[in-house]
């Protein structure tokens, strides 16, 4: 049988489910565990921990300040000591209701305190309850702009601002993504453009401009928030799909029942991605807020043709 | 799913019943601009004459905006989010203060907010109910637009459509066209601060 990119995902991940359903036990218990929660960082890991690969961790939709955005932060700390990763991505919503200067250090600064004083970096992008000046605000790493990219070895990131994809900044996307010599070019942005959630769904119309630029300049990955759940959505056009939306914030059950979209979800706890690329391949972990692998698989990057330039 | 590029000639007619047909003299102050363009070059498209009227007025709001800028503290990069909430209030302080009077239609022409109107109900005319729902689920109900108040930072800011976005007239990037009940608001992408905007434009929902 041929391995396919699908067929080495899928098997990478019962493998991997199995590991992980091994290595739930011991946990390494929080220090700040709070009554009735059952916080750990998971004990072994599907991701190979290369020396310089490019690490990162993917979160989104926690600007709550609540119990759970503590604990996922608490969790991205734990797993540090496993997995040194160096940044973080932020799918937007990074404030939800007041965006004063006590909710950046109730919603941002306390929560994620340890990883910011170790050096971490965050790259956020705005979502739907973001006041736009966020991109002033120098911890997220965005120099004043609603879309920017930034570079990581072999991997560029590409931050979209859907929350108001203006034809300027479609003409932005289309000029720097050609022009890109990356290997891996990554897009996020709050909205999916594709989502089985019931409460909002796919963006068609995002899916309607940037798709076909995505689809023609070699982009693998695309991550996204706005649902307040975890998803990995079934390759689409040879690209894949996350959604990690559920770092703080939870839609419990929003995940539409049998949606043929979906190729994982997780709707019933909190979540948080670790991701690792290594050459042409990108390893990914899904954890939820008990610290249970709940995904993980190897995305291979795909055989890119010359780029095809936009014509107009 | 197809790209609607509104009909110049629609667009033309739109015009026409709001505003070409009104001469100088009857046209309402905010839109006398709009008349004298059209007075002095009566041969003109009135679309584009009504366009290039809102672009200038557009340009008078960012010059104005970089003239009080330039004698506060930038909002630049910073990672004290109270140095940041200062300068972005001191900056809608300052524009509040100068545009005092201001009122709906100083800076979007009768015969513009006519075409986006047009725009608008198109667009949602060709929705399906879904998709209708879904950007109608965040929009901020209950509040009336008020020209110089700011947009509750409490409140979504509901996400305008992209391919609405592409058949609305351009504004510099960052100035944006936003949603507050079934109106169309235009805001300050810094100050988040409501600079004009035009009654009744969504559909009920």
């Amino acid at each position: 049988m041929p391995v396919t990119r699908r067929t080495l995902l899928s098997l990478t991940g019962q493998c991997l489910a199995a590991a992980a359903a091994e290595s739930l036990f011991p946990f390494r218990v929080s220090a700040q565990r709070l009554p009735g929660d059952h916080i750990a960082a998971p004990a072994a890991s599907a991701l190979p921990n290369v020396k310089d690969s490019i690490k990162f961790a993917v979160i989104g939709d926690t600007g709550t300040g609540g119990r759970e955005q503590y604990q996922i932060g608490k969790l991205l700390n734990d797993v540090r000591a496993r997995f040194p990763y160096g940044f973080v991505t932020m799918m937007g919503d990074n404030m939800y209701g007041g965006q004063g200067p006590s909710d950046f250090v109730r919603k941002f600064e306390t929560p994620y305190k340890p990883i910011l004083d170790a050096g971490v970096s965050f790259y956020a992008t705005l979502g739907n309850h973001d006041d736009p000046a966020q991109r002033f605000y120098k911890p997220f790493n965005m120099d004043g702009k609603r879309y920017y990219s930034f570079r990581k070895g072999d991997v560029e990131f590409f931050v979209l601002d859907s929350t108001y994809m203006a034809p300027i900044q479609v003409a932005w996307l289309k000029d720097v993504l050609p022009k890109s010599n990356a290997k891996w070019k990554i897009p996020y942005m709050h909205h999916p453009i594709y989502s089985s959630g019931e409460k909002h769904g796919s963006e068609e119309d995002l899916r309607a401009l940037i798709e076909p630029l995505f689809r023609d300049n070699g982009v693998d990955v695309v991550f996204a928030g706005h649902e307040h759940f975890y998803e990995r959505v079934k390759p689409q056009k040879g690209i894949f799909y996350f959604t990690e939306g559920g770092s703080a914030k939870l839609r419990e059950g929003n995940i539409r029942v049998g949606s043929a979209m979906t190729e994982k979800g997780f709707d019933t706890d909190n979540s948080f991605m670790l991701v690792e690329i290594d050459k042409d391949q990108m390893f990914f972990e899904t954890i939820s807020r008990t610290g249970k692998v709940i995904d993980s698989g190897i995305v291979p990057r795909r055989e890119v043709a010359p780029a095809i330039k936009a014509t107009n | 799913m197809t790209v609607h590029f509104p009909s110049l000639a629609r667009m033309g007619i739109v015009f026409a019943l709001l505003g070409h047909g009104a001469a100088a003299q009857t046209a309402p102050r905010a839109d006398q601009g709009v008349a004298k363009r059209q007075g002095e070059n009566p041969n003109a498209n009135p679309e584009a004459t009504a366009l290039a009227e809102f672009q200038q007025r557009l340009q008078g709001y960012l010059d104005l905006r970089a003239q009080l800028s330039g004698k506060l503290k930038p909002l630049s990069p910073t990672a004290d989010s109270a140095e940041l909430a200062a300068r972005q209030d001191t900056l809608a302080a300052a524009i509040r203060d100068a545009r005092k009077g201001a009122k709906p239609g100083d800076i979007i022409p009768t015969p513009v907010s006519g075409q986006i109107r047009h725009a608008v109900v198109e667009d949602f005319q060709r929705r399906n109910p879904d998709t209708k729902r879904a950007v109608f689920s965040e929009v901020p109900e209950g509040v009336r637009p008020v020209i110089n108040r700011t947009m509750p930072d409490t409140a979504a800011l509901a996400t305008v459509p992209a391919l609405l976005l592409n058949n609305l007239p351009r504004l510099p990037d960052n100035l944006q066209y936003r949603f507050m009940g079934r109106h169309v608001i235009l805001m300050d992408g810094d100050t988040r601060l409501i600079v004009d905007y035009i009654l009744n434009v969504l559909p009920p929902h």
